[in-house]
This record gives structure tokens, C-alpha cells and sequence, in this order.
């Protein structure tokens, strides 16, 4: 009920309980004194009534005595100077009637005026059924001769009553249209400071304006509400300021990491492209420097030269194999590594490292134990020999005594490749980092790029394994290759060949076509297939082997050229000019010193045999080997 | 309808109550009485045919006084002075000297005849067409130093004032 109530305004809510109780409080006055008013109205009334019957009845008192009917009935009708008499009676002492009077001027049903029954005990007065009825003695010295009835209409009391609330009606509307006035004025000392305040805090809410103030002109609970809300909005407003300050702050941060982070890329970048090139640009010379070098050692020298050039030889490889690492980086940027899957005898790739490792290791004094395995998984076998080969070469490189640890386990779910070392360790938060490019293990002696962890690490993503690392900084690590097991065909196990150490001449009586647009590298080329015993005719461009080919009138046994030849010529211009001259697809081999990711992809694409300078010797002679089936 | 006799009957009693209520409404000064349980004395003197009817209040208290009622022929017995004195028709020929024989301080004459007033008397009873009526002459009543009250005097057909 009182819903409707509670949603109406603040200033309709006051002049509402103002009206209410004002209204309320006059009605029940009014009503209050018209009750009394109409009590003591009744009592005059009576008073008057008994006052003039008690007149009558003595002036009747003889009269009735005498039973003078002519001066009772006078002394009656004198009543009729009261006009709102409209029965009186007077018995005898005997209780019988003796005379009446009827008010001829009031028209009421004579039938309802008749006189009672005489019952004089006491005298009395009473209203009842609109009437007063009066019962007076008639005595005489104190001696009754008779009584007197009297019965009077209540118009006086009802035209009374009805002026009375009528005037009570008027006053009331007028107090309460003078109220509505004075309610509805001074309301507003109550109702507008919290109505202002409403407003502020709507005002705040819409413009997000802490700054906003409310002037405090009461001094009652409003005015402390408002001294509260002022506090509160102060206290948020200071809130806000700081959040604000934090907030430009962390956007500050932000912009100078966002900008940290792009530099950082920029720099990955430029690192990455500056290895590229510089790999590019040194390749050429240490390719020509390994042929050299390895001529030089195949030549007569004295011991003192030959162990000279021995060192000469072992320091182009490290320089080599740097190489060789920083085109794995790029190659495994291309995203180029497609794991060819087949069941490998995990004992052919550790053999093959030890030939690599054992010297390698002596060198340093260390001591590489390598424990033969007889578990065949399938994998790989390049890139996991690649992996094993990278975890080796660190764990040699890192270690200054002690030694290397290679062995081989399987469970029930994996075949587990272990590396140990008795190293430097690495540090527990250097752990995670260590296989991001470019990172390496701060050593005081030693070169390196920290490349070959990060190959690690993209290659066992390759190859689906997993590589973990326990080190403990100061006495050495241990990294896991953790292979999953699969079933393997035994039938399909390929043996892979150990190479072959040392022939003499591999290659004798067969005829060579080299390519390339550098003379020192054709010369120390046509060196190094010399001394395998082979023929070789050596040309700087494809025009100019057409030539020689057409002079010697020979067929060659393969072609081994450049990439990038002069004249934006590329070596599978030459494949395809020799093949079309000769009539005949013989083997190619394309030498490259380029390791952008664009040739990568056009090599893997035609299914091209490519060798990467600098060029091993090895590698030369085993790539020749396989395209000739030798 | 009332039979000759009953409306004679009727006279009779309304006197009677007249002569009764005459005792209740005349005021009697106290020296009228020798002491205090001194009796309002009513003397019907004559022939009263009324007076079975008024000796029914024979002993009544009227105004603390208890009324001593009798009739009779003897003058003599009414000499010494009543307080209301009724006078048969039979009695009426020689008022006059009635009057000036008899005691008649405080003595409330009645008779029956419309001249009784006129001759010494003070009230008279008598009957007009209706009704029974009477009247007082106020200035006998003084004399016999009696009071009347108004009301009673208002009742009162006429008064006479000589």
C-alpha cells in the first residue's frame, strides 16, 4: 500500500505527510468538539426543557388539584411559545390523563404523538428517536397533584450540528489550502539540499567529475551528509588523481618497452642479416683457404711445416664449422627441416661421432667415453647425429677437465640419449635462456656464437623430441635427448656407412666440369679432384665449359658449379646449358656460398644436391661419391 | 350517560375535593394555631351532602397538620373558630348574623351559593353550566387574615375586591 509512497519525490513526500497528518489531527478535533458541543447542546437542551415543564407544572399544580381543565389547558398551550415542542401531556394524581397539548404547526405524523403512559417515579430527561422526552412532577408543597410529559423535536440539534460541521468543513479546507501554501514553501528547506545533492551525484556519475562541490547551507543531519558526500568526492578525486598518475606512468612504461621490444627485434634482425652476410662474404676465402690447406698437407712438406700446417688445417675447420652453424640458423628459419623418418641404428650415429670427438677431445686432455648402444628408434638420422653432435661439441668446449659422457638408455616409453660433462655448469636462471640464438655461457677462453643450442632446440622441435638439461653450476651438465618410442621395422634399418677413411685417388680416370666465376677457387677445385685422381676441366662461365668441352670432346662424369656466376648467371643455367649440349643429364653439384632463405627454398625445390661453403673436403668427396654411386 | 343522580354524586365529590384542596392551598398563619399538633379544623355546619366523600380525609396530614373533619347543626360548635368553614344551603338565610356570632379570624368561610362571597363569606362553590367553579373575595379573606395564594386565585372565576 504504501509502495506508490515510497517512489514519489522527496517534496512530494513531506507536503504529503504534512497534508496527512494535518488533515488527520483537524477531523479528529472537529469531530472532538462537535461531540462536546453536541453533549453540552443536548444538556442546555434539557436543562431549558426541564426549567420550562417545571414552570408549567407549578403554575398546574392547583389547577390540576382543582381538575381545571380550562387553566391546564391554558397553561399548555402557552408551551407553544417553544416551537419545538411538539407533545405535552398532563396527568392527574391519579395517574390519568388529563389534558394535551399538539404543536399544530409542526407537521409530524400525529400517530408517533401520543401521550405514555404515566411513570412519574423520578423525574427524568432523555433523548430518544430524535425526540426529548421529559418527565416532570407536578407538586404543590412539596405534594404531587399530577405530572407533565413533554416531548420535543431535535431540529435545533441537527440544524445545529449540521452548521457546526459545516463551518468545521470550511475552517478545515481553509487550514488545510493554508497549509498546502506554507508546506509547499517551506518544504524546500528539508527537500532541496537533498535534492541538490541528488543532483550532484547524478551530475558526477554523467561527467565523471570528482571536482564537483556541494555548498552546505544547513546545519542539520542533511548538511552533515552533505560535509560526508564533499569528503567522499575529495577522497575519490585524490584516488583518481593517483590512478591516473599511475596509469600515465605504466603508459610511459609501456611505450619504452614497446619501443625496447621493436629495437630488440631490429636488432635480432640486423644480427641475423649481418651473419648472413658476413657468413656469405667469408665463405668464399675459407672455402679456397680449406682446399689450400688441404692440398698443402697432401704436398711434400718437411715435419716442422707439416705440423704447422696441420694447425692451419684444424683452424679452418673451427672456423668451418661456425659457418656450417650459422647456416643451420638460417636454413632452420626457413623453417626448411622435414624430418625424413626411418628406423636408425643409434650405434651408427654415435660411432660416426666418436671419429669426430675422440681428437677433439684429446687435444684438451679430456677423457670421451663413449658406451656403445644396440637400440634402433625411429628418427631422423641426420638431425638427431646434428643434435647429439652440437650437445658433444658444447660439452668438449665447455670443459676444461674431467669428461664427456655419451650414453644410451630405453624405458618403457623412451629411448633416452644422455650427454655429461664435468664443466662449468650453468646457473639455474641461465637455463631457460640458453637455447635462444646468440646466447652463450659466459667463458673467458673460448669462441662461439651459443648457435648450437638454439639449433638444438629447433631441431628436437623437428624432430618431436625432447631436451632436457641438469646442470649444477661449477661441476658440470647433463643434457637428455628424450626420444619417444615408436616400433621400428627392422627390415627397412638402412646402414649407414661409416666413411670411408682415407683412399688415395677415388676418383681416377674420371673427368670433372668445374664452374665457377673466381679463379682461386677453380684453381684449388682442380687441386683438390687431382689429387682423387680425377681429370678436371675448369671454366668461368657455362659459354666458356661448352667451349672447352667442344675442344676436349669429352663427355665429363659430373659438373660441380657456383651458384651465383657472373652476369646474374646461376649454376642451373649451367646444369641446363651443359645438359643441353652434351645431350645427357649427367650429376650436378651446385656449390653455394649464399644462405639466403629465398635460394634455400628454390633448391630444396628442385631437389638439387647443394654444398655450402667453405667446403670440407670430406664433404665434397661423399657428396661426389653418392651422385657417381661409388 | 350519567344519570341525573350521578352527575349529583359527581358535584358532591368534586366539592368535596374543592373544599379539601381549599385546605391545602390557603395559608393559615401559625397564631391560627395553639401549638404545633394543633389540627386544621374543618366544620361543615348544616345539612352537607358531600360530606361522606370529605370525611374519607378525615386524619390526613395536610401541611404537617392532621385534619380533624366534622359537621354539624350546633352553632355553637363552631363559635370558638374553625379553619374552614363550610355552610350548608340550610344555613345560609341569616348570614349576617351568622357571621358576627361566630369567631372569624383566620377562618376560611365557604358556602354554597353564588352570594355567599357577597355577604361575609370568602369563597363561594357553585356551579355553572359545565362545570363546578368558584369565587373569592379576597378582601374578606384578608380580613380573616388568611393568605391565598396566586394560583389559587387564578383558578378563581372572580374576585372580589370590596
Amino acid at each position: 500500500m504504501l509502495q506508490p509512497f515510497r517512489n514519489i519525490s522527496i517534496k512530494r513526500k513531506l507536503i504529503t505527510i504534512i497534508m496527512f497528518t494535518t488533515t488527520l489531527s483537524l477531523c479528529a478535533a472537529s469531530i472532538t468538539f462537535i461531540y462536546l458541543d453536541r453533549n453540552s447542546l443536548q444538556g442546555s437542551m434539557k436543562q431549558e426543557l426541564l426549567v420550562l415543564g417545571t414552570v408549567v407544572a407549578q403554575r398546574s399544580a392547583i389547577a390540576i388539584a382543582f381538575r381545571d381543565k380550562k387553566a391546564i389547558t391554558e397553561n399548555l398551550n402557552s408551551l407553544a411559545a417553544k416551537d419545538s415542542i411538539e407533545l405535552a401531556c398532563m396527568y392527574d394524581s391519579g395517574g390519568e390523563l388529563f389534558s394535551r397539548y399538539l404543536n399544530k404547526r409542526n407537521s409530524i405524523n400525529n400517530e408517533k404523538l401520543k401521550c405514555p403512559e404515566y411513570n412519574f417515579e423520578f423525574e427524568k430527561s432523555d433523548f430518544k428517536n430524535n425526540f426529548l422526552e421529559t418527565f416532570i412532577k407536578v407538586q404543590y408543597n412539596n405534594k404531587t397533584t399530577g405530572g407533565l410529559y413533554l416531548k420535543t423535536n431535535t431540529h435545533v440539534l441537527k440544524s445545529h450540528l449540521y452548521e457546526y460541521a459545516k463551518l468545521s468543513s470550511i475552517t478545515i479546507i481553509s487550514i488545510l489550502a493554508l497549509t498546502l501554501l506554507l508546506s509547499s514553501y517551506l518544504q524546500r528547506y528539508i527537500s532541496h539540499p537533498i535534492l541538490s545533492l541528488s543532483r550532484l551525484a547524478l551530475q558526477v556519475k554523467e561527467t565523471n567529475d570528482f571536482s564537483l562541490r556541494l555548498k552546505r547551507n544547513t546545519g542539520d543531519e542533511v548538511g552533515i551528509l552533505i560535509d560526508s558526500f564533499n569528503g567522499m568526492l575529495a577522497t575519490i578525486e585524490e584516488a583518481k588523481a593517483r590512478i591516473d598518475d599511475i596509469i600515465s606512468g605504466l603508459k610511459i612504461k609501456k611505450e619504452k618497452s614497446d619501443a625496447n621490444a621493436i629495437s630488440a627485434d631490429q636488432k635480432s634482425k640486423a644480427v641475423s642479416e649481418f651473419f648472413a652476410g658476413a657468413s656469405h662474404d667469408l665463405r668464399q676465402p675459407l672455402h679456397a683457404m680449406g682446399i689450400f690447406s688441404n692440398a698443402l698437407l697432401d704436398s711434400n712438406l718437411s715435419s716442422n711445416q707439416h705440423n704447422l700446417a696441420t694447425k692451419l688445417s684444424l683452424s679452418i675447420e673451427n672456423m668451418s664449422s661456425l659457418f656450417t652453424d650459422l647456416l643451420d640458423i638460417s636454413k632452420l628459419d626457413a623453417e626448411l627441416p622435414h624430418a625424413n623418418i626411418k628406423p636408425v641404428k643409434l650405434n651408427d650415429i654415435i660411432e660416426k661421432l666418436k671419429i669426430d670427438f675422440i681428437v677433439l677431445a684429446n687435444d684438451k686432455g679430456l677423457a670421451l667415453k663413449i658406451d656403445s648402444s644396440d637400440i634402433v628408434i625411429n628418427t631422423d638420422n641426420i638431425m638427431l647425429e646434428r643434435i647429439i653432435r652440437n650437445l658433444t661439441s658444447n660439452a668438449i668446449r665447455y670443459t676444461t677437465e674431467g669428461r664427456i659422457h655419451i650414453s644410451s638408455s630405453i624405458n618403457e616409453n623412451n629411448t633416452i640419449i644422455k650427454i655429461q660433462d664435468t664443466g662449468i655448469g650453468i646457473a639455474k636462471e641461465k637455463q631457460t635462456v640458453i637455447f635462444d640464438s646468440y646466447t652463450q655461457v659466459e667463458t673467458n677462453n673460448d669462441t662461439g656464437l651459443g648457435l648450437g643450442l638454439s639449433i638444438v632446440k629447433k631441431l628436437s622441435h623437428a624432430l618431436k623430441v625432447k631436451v632436457e638439461l641438469e646442470s649444477e653450476l661449477g661441476r658440470g651438465s647433463c643434457f637428455s635427448i628424450i626420444i619417444p618410442n615408436t616400433p621400428v621395422e627392422m627390415k627397412n634399418v638402412e646402414h649407414s656407412k661409416i666413411e670411408k677413411s682415407i683412399y688415395q685417388t677415388p676418383f681416377s680416370r674420371l673427368t670433372f666440369l668445374v664452374i665457377d666465376d673466381e679463379q682461386d677457387i677453380l684453381d684449388a677445385m682442380e687441386i683438390l679432384l687431382t689429387q682423387w685422381g680425377a681429370e678436371v676441366i675448369s671454366a668461368s662461365s657455362p659459354n666458356q665449359a661448352i667451349e672447352k668441352l667442344n675442344q676436349a670432346g669429352i663427355s665429363p662424369a659430373m659438373l660441380i658449379t657456383d651458384y651465383h656466376l657472373s652476369d646474374e648467371i646461376t649454376g642451373f643455367d649451367a646444369i641446363r646449358d651443359v645438359h643441353e649440349f652434351l645431350d645427357e643429364e649427367i650429376p650436378a653439384l651446385i656449390i653455394t656460398g649464399n644462405t639466403n632463405k629465398e635460394d634455400l627454398i628454390i633448391f630444396n625445390k628442385n631437389d638439387q644436391t647443394v654444398l655450402y661453403k667453405p667446403l670440407k673436403p670430406a664433404a665434397l668427396r661423399a657428396s661426389i661419391s653418392q651422385l657417381l654411386g661409388i | 350517560m350519567h344519570s341525573h343522580a350521578d352527575i349529583d354524586e359527581q358535584n358532591e365529590q368534586v366539592k368535596a375535593l374543592f373544599i379539601y384542596n381549599f385546605s391545602n392551598y390557603v395559608e393559615w398563619p401559625n397564631s391560627a394555631f395553639k401549638n404545633d399538633n394543633s389540627f386544621l379544623k374543618i366544620c361543615l355546619f348544616g345539612e352537607i351532602p358531600f360530606y361522606p366523600f370529605l370525611n374519607i380525609f378525615n386524619g390526613t396530614i395536610v401541611k404537617s397538620r392532621q385534619l380533624d373533619i366534622t359537621n354539624t347543626q350546633n352553632l355553637d360548635s363552631i363559635k370558638s373558630g374553625c379553619h374552614i368553614l363550610f355552610v350548608g344551603n340550610d344555613k345560609k338565610e341569616n348570614l349576617p348574623d351568622l357571621f358576627k356570632n361566630i369567631q372569624n379570624s383566620y377562618v376560611l368561610s365557604i358556602g354554597n351559593s353564588e352570594d355567599f362571597s357577597n355577604n361575609g363569606g370568602v369563597i363561594s362553590i357553585m356551579r355553572t353550566q359545565d362545570q363546578i367553579e368558584f369565587e373569592i373575595n379576597i378582601n374578606q379573606a384578608l380580613k380573616n387574615k388568611l393568605y391565598i395564594t396566586s394560583d389559587l386565585l387564578s383558578l378563581a372565576r372572580a374576585i372580589h375586591q370590596h
